[in-house]
């Protein structure tokens, strides 16, 4: 991944100490942690609304922000556009004049064409409207579009669904979804929302207590055994990119390509040769050392034992491989001693139920 | 409160105390003001000269004094809206008159007592020298000159009076600053505010300014009216006081002038 | 009772009053806003300045004036030698009387105008790419405005109703200072003054009424047009 924007601050404030060092390139990077992690102050450290005590921040190798040779570039000169947990739109302004602020008033001219983002985002009919009568779905999509409008280098969305009920949420992540795939502009999204990350994210910083506990492609970092108190147990899964082979009309099934590997999913509708996302929850995953006969799970995928974590209670974390992808798995401590199980042993997984996450994947 | 309960029961004492004001107010003639001191009310050229009166009267009589000095026109009217006063002590003719037409003043106890000159007086410092009247006013370009309000002060009556028997009104009207009383205006020329003022000769000598220019005596002339206002005998003595030997030593000490066929 | 007399007074304090507000205004606004947002040392002294002649007694002010415009002052005598200008006995001068005494009068509404305004919205602007200046022009004023509306009509109203800190600077000239508050005075000192002094009254009533009502109109305009 070749580095738009990159991170690297100390800053202390209230008690709370941020030592982040981070990187975000093209697509969409999901900055995800707990609430009071520290997320909301480091996108106002990049767009700069908080100066750092220390550090230095790069966007497309223009320099923002360097403490050491004293640079700290005013926010109106950055080129970050931010849509915030509230929409933060001008309420004497209509939503038209709202969309264009950044080209009337903060003087960006190579900005995007307003017919394409009102397009993007559902905008047209609501144009001549006045803030205070928006839906705070609408609110929101408006603010985006306002942030798109002024020509950033890169997006930054804190946690903009946070403050949705759950209605307007699933009504507007189609929406986001569309603009990470035809936006164009790198994203960094944060949220404490497992359900927007996977579906939104190509790839993954997750912050714990100030600092970055892990980053790299999302598949990877939610797969990894040790990030369970920072992403929450229940949650805890896998998520792998498949490719649709082909369809089965007469039982509604698709078949998906897997790392050599094969699945079968209910009917995507979706042409061959699409590449999806998928997750999977480890506690839906069974193994065996053998493939089981006459049993209705369709999906029996040949894996490799990579790691194996032993938990206080009745339960093991098993992280297994199917080709280079990873799965993670939940069985009981006992079932895993007594299939003997150890890191580089083949076996089999079950997988019950595969959520469809994301179609039609951007290829890497 | 003894005595008074020989000669009338508590709340009869009350009642009249309340209700004398109100009868004092309708018949226009105020009862006995304080029943302490003797109230005296002013013309502002006369606040030191009353001063002093007052105390030497209190001296010969024993009787208090008190002394309310400010433009003769405002004494008026609050006279006529009810203040309290024993004795008034106008600069003019018409404001004496005036209250007596309105009831506050015994018609036929008006007193002229004193009288004074007209003087363009200059802060300490001024380049003016004494001249003719004209070549002063040229010498004072557009500087304003200050003195009592023509519309009610008694000063700025005599100065119109005054510049119009020097034929020079009409030019420089438009130049006067109009105070409300004669002793704001000496106050704005001691202080240097404006290049001049037309005050009282008594008062310019007392402050210790520059006299540019002495008006000649007025015709009619500058004639100070002292009334009764209450019943308060003490009033009549000091009216007495006031005209007699004692009273004109204070006044010709002050710089003011005794009327037709005395000397100071 | 609309004599020569009293329309001179009336339109002297109409150009007294609007001239103060010509002045006082950009000053309040900077005041108001500096109040409300700007940290600096001694802040807690310039609120007190900036408060004072409200609770000063309008001759004390007045006096103050006098002593630092005044023709001795050092203010006055620098103004009068190195630009020709008087202000004490003028016009000009009853003007600058009635923005002192209206100042304080602008300055609250402002400032709380300016402090309501939602910094988060200004922070967005930023973000946008508008510099600080234009966020002010186009976001942060335009939404204080209502508030800076009752501050110009209570300034406008105390401006035009001044008495005791004008007729102590700039005295009661007719013509050239006797505003309608200084001709009322003047009239009730006069023996036959007091229907002249009804009918100014009346008048005073009436513009001062007029005034509030214009601002009042003018704000809730900008609030419903928001409603559209």
């Amino acid at each position: 991944m070749t580095a738009v924007l990159e991170v690297d601050v100390q800053h202390r404030a209230g008690g709370f100490a941020l030592d982040v060092g981070a990187s975000a390139g093209d697509g969409v990077t999901a900055l995800f942690g707990r609430s009071g992690a520290g997320k909301s102050t480091l996108v106002g450290m990049i767009a700069g609304l908080v100066k750092p005590a220390t550090g230095r921040i790069v966007l497309n190798d223009r320099v923002l922000f360097d403490s050491k040779n004293g640079i700290n570039l005013p926010a109106p000169q950055r080129r970050v556009g931010v849509v915030f947990q509230e929409a933060r739109l001008f309420p004497h302004l209509s939503v038209r004049r709202n969309l264009l602020y950044g080209q009337w008033a903060g003087g960006r001219r190579d900005a995007p064409d307003l017919g394409a983002v009102c397009s993007l985002l559902g905008l047209d009919a609501i144009l001549e409207r006045s803030p205070d009568t928006l839906s705070g779905g609408e609110a929101q999509r408006v603010a985006i579009g306002r942030a798109l409008l002024s020509a950033p280098d890169i997006l930054l969305l804190d946690e903009p669904l946070s403050q949705l009920d759950g209605a307007r949420r699933a009504d507007i992540l189609p929406w986001l979804d569309r603009l990470a795939h035809e936006a164009g502009t790198p994203i960094v999204y944060v949220s404490h929302a497992f359900d927007e990350i996977t579906r939104l994210a190509d790839n993954l910083i997750v912050i714990s207590d100030g600092g970055v506990l892990a980053s790299g492609p999302v598949e990877e970092v939610i797969s990894r055994i040790d990030l369970g108190p920072a992403t929450g147990r229940h949650e805890a899964g896998s998520l792998l990119r498949g490719e649709i082979i082909g369809h089965d009309e007469t039982y509604g099934l698709t078949r998906l390509s897997l790392d050599g590997a094969n699945l079968t999913v209910p009917a995507i509708a979706a042409p061959a040769g699409t590449a999806v996302r998928l997750r999977i929850r480890a506690r839906d995953v069974a193994l065996a050392l053998e493939p089981p006969a006459k049993i209705s799970v369709r999906n029996i995928i040949p894996v490799t034992i990579a790691e194996i974590a032993l938990e206080e209670g009745p339960f093991a974390e098993v992280l297994t491989k199917i080709g280079e992808q990873n799965l993670r798995v939940r069985i009981t401590r006992r079932s895993a001693e007594e299939l003997g199980l150890a890191p580089g042993a083949h076996a089999y997984a079950l997988i019950k139920s595969v959520a469809i996450v994301r179609r039609a994947l951007a290829r890497s | 409160m003894r005595g008074i309960e020989c000669v009338m029961d508590r709340r009869t004492f009350l009642f009249s105390l309340s209700t004398a004001p109100l009868l004092a107010l309708a018949t226009g003639v105020p009862a006995a003001a304080s029943g302490e001191s003797l109230r005296i009310a002013a013309a502002s050229s006369l606040a030191d000269a009353a001063e002093d009166l007052g105390a030497a009267f209190t001296r010969s009589t024993g009787i208090k004094t008190i002394v309310i000095a400010a433009s003769s026109s405002t004494l008026a009217r609050q006279i006529a809206g009810g203040a309290a006063a024993d004795v008034f002590l106008s600069a003019n003719r018409d404001w004496a008159d005036w209250l007596a037409g309105k009831g506050g003043l015994e018609a036929d106890n008006l007193a002229v007592f004193a009288g004074n000159r007209l003087v363009l007086a200059v802060p300490a410092g001024s380049p003016i020298r004494a001249a003719a009247l004209d070549d002063c006013l040229k010498a004072l370009k557009v500087g304003r000159i200050a003195t009592g309000d023509p519309e009610h002060v008694p000063l700025g009556k005599y100065a119109r009076d005054a510049l119009h028997g020097e034929g020079v009104w009409d030019d420089v009207r438009s130049r006067l600053l109009p105070a409300d009383s004669a002793g704001a205006a000496l106050r704005l020329v001691a202080s240097g505010q404006v290049a001049a003022g037309i005050v009282y000769a008594s008062d310019a000598k007392a402050a210790g300014l520059n006299v540019a220019f002495v008006f000649p005596p007025a015709d009619p002339p500058i004639a100070y009216v002292a009334g009764l206002v209450s019943q308060a005998p003490e009033g009549r003595q000091f009216l007495e006081f006031l005209t007699g030997k004692e009273g004109t030593k204070v006044i010709c000490r002050h710089g003011l002038s005794l009327p037709q066929g005395q000397q100071c | 009772m609309l004599s020569a007399e009293a329309l001179s007074a009336l339109a002297l304090s109409l150009k007294v009053a609007a001239l103060a507000m010509a002045v006082a205004l950009p000053l309040a606004l900077t005041a108001g806003y500096g109040l409300a947002r700007w940290r600096f040392p001694g802040k807690g002294l310039v609120t007190v300045l900036v408060y004072l002649p409200l609770v000063l007694p309008p001759v004390v002010t007045g006096y103050l004036l006098l002593i630092i415009f005044g023709p001795n002052g050092a203010i006055g005598r620098w103004l009068e030698q190195s630009l020709g200008l008087v202000l004490a006995f003028r016009w000009t001068g009853a003007a600058l009387a009635a923005g002192v005494m209206a100042f304080p009068l602008l300055v609250r509404p402002i400032a709380l105008a300016f402090a309501a305004v939602d910094k988060r919205l200004e922070d967005a602007a930023g973000t946008l790419g508008a510099k600080p200046g234009i966020v002010f022009f186009t976001l942060t004023l335009p939404l204080a405005a209502p508030g800076i509306f009752a501050g110009v009509a209570l300034g406008f109203a105390k401006a035009l109703g001044e008495f005791g800190a004008t007729i102590t600077f700039a005295a009661n000239i007719p013509g050239e200072t006797r505003t309608l508050a200084l001709a009322v005075h003047t009239a009730l000192q006069r023996p036959d003054g007091d229907m002249l002094a009804i009918g100014l009254s009346l008048i005073a009533l009436s513009v001062g009424a007029l005034a509030v009502g214009l601002s009042e109109f003018a704000a809730s305009r900008i609030r419903g047009d928001r409603r559209a």
